[in-house]
């Protein structure tokens, strides 16, 4: 339940504003002339505001779409993100939002159109090839759908353009805004996914795993397209007994033809973020795991690293071709 | 001035808690009572009241946002306060519209004269009023803005979340004026005394605030065996930083023997002491905790 709500003066007279105000009226609404006055200013606890986020409501200006770091993807030449929202519903120990914005309350970007109109011109600028559009790097894609109605809205939108390809990104069960239409071609509605115990416990507020399982099954049937993400892989001294179970029940009753594409990668911080939530979770066990820096990221040791690649690569093969496998992990370990 | 020093020492003990500004006795009299508070220093520079358990600290600023800064400031430093502390600017204010009486937490700090603007962050629920908080230098009587008006939240707040996070600091506030009944002491003093029908809400706000403040001590709080290693053995300010983190994770993997006694016999620089406790947490096996 959202009982604050910081509403940028710009946007206040937007439709899904308005719609959003009414939606929790008893709210407080608190005027703002920037979302950075509150979402980036100094001294703010992520983990207490983790506890009852507050919704900023307000418009992106720049940057609405930008190109992903050098080897994520999914197969295509051309990938770029964008994120009409920052923060997620869930809290996953994990995650590495905690450790990159000061602010844990969700910021929906509501101008939408402008997202739309990025999107379609960074198509024109890549005419007659395919081009990668990720959701759900700086939030959960599905999570606050009821809330932002984002794949409602992007869903027609992608249709309409099918060389752009759409991933949302979820831990989520939403599935409503899929039930509705025919399956997309170019969209990929991508899991992430990680044994029960490993969700039990580090993935808090996230729907347990056979829930996720279950809602991707029902659209994997009805012919959407699904990625599979296994990333982070955690270790602990029971991983591959835990991951081999995952795999079965990911792979149990799902028709591989449905499977766009799979990708995994181990745990690993760029150092200021692993700084920055160890600071907010000092007493973690996760981190208390045999992590070391290489190159700027904190990470299992290589061996441990390269074991878990190879152990999961060797186990999904038993499923899935080689050739769906693709980014979130270092280049040496998936060879 | 008058100095207990058991009492200071209570004081530098008990980091979490909340430290209360406000600007006149008789707006803090209320507090003193709930929360059963004694004099611990008497108006040099200020008074100042506290419990038995050093949980609650409350200091009488003066008016103005001047006062409120200096002694916000003061109040941090005389308690020892760390960023685990929680703090509260309790008083009278006027409002456009809202009735005498009427509790009020503000959600948006505005400094008229210079339109700085601070946001206090609301992490619990609350059955207590919202609403914006505007910090003019004189006594308001025309009300232009549904908002409150006070004289100190501007000065307290921007001194207080220079030493917490704003999730940690708040204003809370009872309407003494309004458009039909503007600003008098006499008025002021009514709605004070009035205060006891308030106490349930600012109870549950209070208790909500102190729990906040006794995790994030938990959070900030050194590791168990920290003192011990530092006495036994040397650490640069870095190397202490290492232990600590060192000393977190033997903790947090639930290693049956203590990390002081598997090292305590060994004659060790502070370098060593932390290549040893690394080796011993790296032969140990990751299991994740039981669900």
């Amino acid at each position: 339940m959202i009982e604050q709500i910081y509403l940028e003066t710009e946007i206040a007279d937007h439709p899904d504003a308005k719609r959003l105000q009414k939606r929790f009226p008893k709210a407080a609404v608190i005027p703002c002339t920037r979302y950075s006055e509150v979402f980036n200013r100094h001294a703010q606890n992520f983990r207490l505001q983790k506890r009852k986020p507050a919704l900023i409501l307000a418009r992106k200006h720049v940057n609405h779409v930008l190109p992903t770091p050098p080897g994520y993807g999914i197969g295509g030449q051309h990938n770029y993100y964008f994120s009409h929202m920052l923060n997620c519903l869930y809290d996953c120990r994990y995650c590495f939002l905690q450790g990159m914005f000061r602010s844990a309350n969700y910021l929906l970007f509501l101008n939408f159109e402008d997202f739309m109109l990025s999107i379609e011109q960074t198509i024109h600028r890549h005419r007659n090839e395919e081009v990668y559009f990720f959701s759900g790097y700086d939030c959960d894609s599905l999570a606050l759908e009821g809330l932002t109605h984002f794949a409602e809205r992007f869903l027609p939108f992608f249709k309409q353009h099918p060389q752009a390809f759409l991933e949302l990104r979820t831990k989520s069960v939403c599935t409503a805004p899929f039930m509705q239409l025919e399956p997309i071609a170019n969209v990929v509605i991508a899991y992430s996914l990680s044994p029960a115990q490993v969700a039990i416990e580090q993935e808090h507020g996230a729907p347990p795993i056979a829930a996720r399982l279950s809602a991707m099954k029902q659209l994997a049937k009805m012919g959407w397209k699904i990625g599979l993400r296994f990333d982070p892989i955690i270790y602990h001294a029971k991983f591959k007994d835990r991951y081999a179970e995952l795999f079965r029940n990911v792979f149990d009753g799902l028709d591989h033809a449905a499977v766009h594409s799979v990708s995994f990668g181990p745990m690993r911080f760029p150092k200021p973020m692993h700084d920055s939530i160890v600071k907010l979770y000092p007493q973690e066990k996760l981190f208390a795991a045999p992590l070391q820096l290489k190159n700027g990221m904190v990470s299992y040791p290589s061996m441990i690293e390269a074991e878990m690649m190879r152990y999961c690569k060797q186990a999904l093969q038993q499923y899935v071709t080689a050739d769906c496998f693709w980014g979130c992990l270092p280049e040496d370990t998936l060879k | 001035m008058t100095l207990d020093s058991s009492w200071h020492n209570r004081a530098t003990r008990n980091r979490s808690g909340i430290r209360w500004v406000v600007a006149h006795h008789q707006e803090a009299q209320a507090l003193i009572q709930w929360f059963q508070m004694k004099v611990l220093i008497q108006s040099d520079p200020y008074t100042v009241y506290t419990d038995d358990s050093g949980t609650h600290y409350l200091i009488l600023s003066g008016q103005g946002r001047l006062a409120a800064a200096a002694a916000t400031a003061f109040l941090y430093a005389y308690t020892a306060s760390d960023r685990s502390t929680a703090w509260i600017n309790f008083g009278t204010a006027g409002h456009s519209h809202l009735p005498l009486g009427q509790l009020v937490l503000a959600n948006r700090i505005v400094e008229q004269q210079t339109a700085k603007i601070w946001y206090p962050s609301l992490v619990f629920s609350t059955t207590i009023q919202s609403s914006g908080l505007i910090c003019s230098s004189k006594i308001e009587t025309t009300y232009t803005e549904e908002a409150l008006y006070d004289m100190e939240s501007a000065g307290f707040y921007n001194s207080a979340a220079r030493f917490t996070s704003h999730e940690l600091v708040h204003c809370l506030k009872i309407v003494s004026d309004n458009r039909e009944s503007t600003a008098s002491i006499v008025r002021a003093h009514g709605v004070m005394e009035e205060l006891e029908s308030m106490r349930p809400a600012i109870g549950t706000f209070v208790d909500q605030l102190l729990e906040l403040s006794r995790q994030e001590s938990v959070r900030l709080m050194p590791p168990r065996e920290f003192q011990a290693f530092i006495q036994q053995w040397k650490f640069s300010v870095t190397q202490r930083h290492q232990l600590a983190s060192l000393l977190r994770q033997w903790e947090s993997m639930a290693i049956e023997q203590t990390a002081f006694s598997a090292l305590s016999r060994l004659d060790l620089s502070g370098k060593a002491v932390l290549a040893t406790l690394s080796q011993l947490l790296h032969q140990h096996a990751y299991h994740l905790p039981r669900p």
